[in-house]
């Protein structure tokens, strides 16, 4: 008998013996939803902490100040600035040259008031950037980016849509006006602070806070902001730099630590979450082994489950097995139709279960989401998609070989069965 | 001679040591014959069927069943001997629960290696052969005791073996369905030539036989 012929043959077996099937693939449903959910919530936990952390800027990057680094800059994920140290294009072309940087993006933020057409007014972070630059770690949900040469367009953050467009879409918000005054602080006299404004279109909707800005601009504009409201730069860092800040975008979080001694010895002082970061991923790594640890221990009750199932089967269907002999069925044979049976349960198990983990992690996320927001930290929840791949199919893949190997015994049984003692009434 | 059996000695162990079941014991059945087995129960009927049927070896004697030494067959020789050569048809019918009546005659063929395609068409043709043509979907648990056993000799005329082994057939058949059965074991001797060796306690089905043979103390002697 081909594979083909057995699995057709344990195709039958298990759709026609339903109840069964149904009770044993529950059980391995019920190993494989744990580990799958288990897995993504552990999985999500870590793609949120580095989410978080990076502070909307991408996985890697670090960001570089006009400042020349102090003695313990690289011990520390904060600015540890010991003097001025201008940035321009110069510096660009040097740091684009590191090993490990795959882009450099100069940034320049203001704080200015954004005051939607729709009304309300609210303070906001406005940042400019080259937005010609190849690879802008930016994704529009909506619209486009800016020109880069315009003074007349904005992108905004979904903040912007939620204020201005609460309850619709990000589409909506293209076209809109908004006024952005940028104040001035004046010494004296006191009184009033000093407002410039520009009126901009609403271009695009960026899909994520990037480097925590609510406006995204072209450079020109925030270098005219900064011309306009005067010092604004830390004390120890270049107040006359071209550029404000670098994003320095790295290959992984792995390369961050290299490259920001790479850039300790050009002489820039640096930021990145990597320490906070890798004290964080080892703790989630601790939990995922936690987490790995009770999902295999479920799969392979699950795996006792179908070992069990099995060794009944076998028991029940000594007659079957001895007639099937009888009729020219080899050890082989029987040891394929018992053990694709094992996989298919496995199988059916595995699906279900993969996908009752996927809710599972879902429902999980939003309670973990909605208890860190009432503590003041804010995440996005857990979407479907931000579930690996890979966590679904180790859910599948697992059961399956559980099953299988929980049913290798059983299989084994029935094929060295006494032909004799198994079909009985001959 | 479809089977020549020299000698057969055969024992099984007990709680007091060995018990002989088959000693000495001489068959010859020519192709096409219709032999009866009779004798008491625990005498060694079905003993000497399943080593016809290569279900169990001999442990003395010789046995040859359509040309070949049994003994001389390793386990994969013997189970192409159970698809070729003989077709079983048991007392408890045999009959896989999930499979319908007609994927329970394709079973035998996919075993001998038929291809797929044909094995559909056969399978209808034999059941039709033993009056089941409608019945082809159902299973087993929608079938009368004697619409199972037709089943069960469609089954065992699958791959048209030269050897039927036939063990109580009709043990478990009220007499309308015993007669339906005897009668197309006989008409499967004839139409294909196969012989047929047959298990019974009952007269009636002995009274088919062209030879009847009484199995006692471990030998054949004509009843």
């Amino acid at each position: 008998m081909s594979w083909l012929d057995a699995l057709g043959l344990a195709l039958l077996s298990v759709r026609r013996r339903r109840a069964r099937t149904g009770l044993t693939a529950l059980g391995v449903a019920l190993g494989s939803a744990l580990l799958v959910a288990l897995g993504s919530v552990g999985s999500a936990a870590e793609s949120k902490a580095v989410e978080h952390l990076g502070q909307g800027l991408p996985v890697g990057a670090i960001k570089v100040a006009p400042g020349r680094p102090a003695f313990l800059q690289l011990n520390s994920d904060e600015f540890e600035s010991r003097g001025a140290h201008r940035i321009d294009d110069n510096t660009i072309s040097r740091v684009r040259g590191l090993r490990g940087v795959t882009g450099v993006l100069p940034v320049q933020a203001a704080p200015v008031i954004a005051v939607p057409e729709t009304g309300g007014s609210y303070e906001a972070v406005m940042l400019g950037t080259d937005l010609a630059a190849p690879d802008l770690p930016l994704s529009v949900l909506a619209g486009r980016l800016p020109a880069s040469d315009s003074a007349t367009e904005v992108a905004v953050a979904p903040s912007y849509v939620d204020r201005a467009h609460s309850g619709r879409t990000p589409a909506d918000a293209l076209g809109d006006r908004l006024t952005v005054a940028e104040p001035k602080v004046v010494d004296a006299p006191p009184g009033a602070p000093m407002i410039r404004w520009f009126q901009a279109t609403v271009v695009g909707v960026i899909s994520e806070q990037f480097a925590q800005a609510d406006l995204v601009v072209p450079l020109l504009q925030t270098q005219a902001a900064h011309a306009w409201q005067g010092v604004q730069q830390d004390g120890s860092f270049d107040p006359d730099s071209p550029y404000q800040q670098l994003i320095v975008v790295t290959g992984g979080i792995d390369q961050v630590h290299q490259v920001r001694a790479e850039l300790y010895d050009l002489g820039y002082a640096s930021a990145a979450p990597e320490h906070v970061l890798g004290a964080v991923l080892r703790y989630l790594h601790v939990v995922d082994i936690v987490i790995a640890g009770i999902g295999v221990i479920a799969i392979l009750i699950a795996g006792l489950g179908v070992a069990n199932s099995l060794l009944a089967a076998v028991r029940e269907r000594r007659r079957e097995i001895g007639v099937m002999k009888s009729i020219g069925a080899g050890d082989g044979d029987v040891l394929r139709w018992f053990l694709l049976e094992a996989g298919l349960i496995g199988l059916v198990g595995g699906v279900i279960g993969a996908v009752a983990g996927l809710l599972m992690a879902v429902l999980i996320g939003v309670q973990v989401v909605d208890y860190l927001t009432s503590q003041g930290i804010v995440l996005d929840p857990i979407r479907i998609s931000d579930v690996p791949f890979g966590v679904m199919a180790a859910g599948i893949a697992g059961s399956v070989l559980v099953s299988l190997l929980a049913g290798a015994v059983p299989a084994l049984w029935a094929a060295r069965l006494p032909m004799r003692e198994a079909v009985g009434g001959l | 001679m479809i089977v020549e059996v020299r000698g057969l000695g055969h024992r099984y162990p007990g709680s007091g040591g060995e018990i002989p079941v088959l000693s000495g014991l001489d068959l010859a059945v020519e192709p096409g014959a219709f032999v009866a087995l009779v004798g008491p129960s625990g005498a060694g009927k079905t003993t000497l069927l399943a080593i016809l049927g290569g279900l169990e070896r001999a442990q003395v004697g010789s046995v040859r069943v359509g040309g070949r030494e049994l003994g001389s067959l390793g386990p994969a020789g013997l189970a192409e001997h159970r698809r070729r050569t003989v077709g079983f048809v048991f007392q408890h019918f045999g009959l896989m629960e999930v499979l319908s009546a007609r994927e329970n005659v394709e079973l035998a063929l996919t075993f001998a290696g038929a291809p797929a395609r044909l094995r559909r068409a056969r399978a209808l043709e034999l059941l039709a052969q033993v009056g089941l043509a409608g019945r082809a979907e159902h299973l087993p648990g929608r079938l009368s005791g004697g619409e199972q056993q037709r089943v069960g000799i469609a089954r065992a005329l699958a791959n048209q073996p030269p050897l039927l082994l036939a063990d109580e057939p009709t043990g478990n058949l009220d007499a309308g369905s015993a007669e339906q059965v005897l009668e197309l074991l006989d008409n499967a001797r004839r139409e294909t030539g196969c012989a047929v060796v047959l298990v019974t306690h009952e007269e009636r089905a002995a009274a088919r036989a062209q030879r009847v043979l009484l199995l006692d103390g471990g030998r054949l002697q004509a009843a």
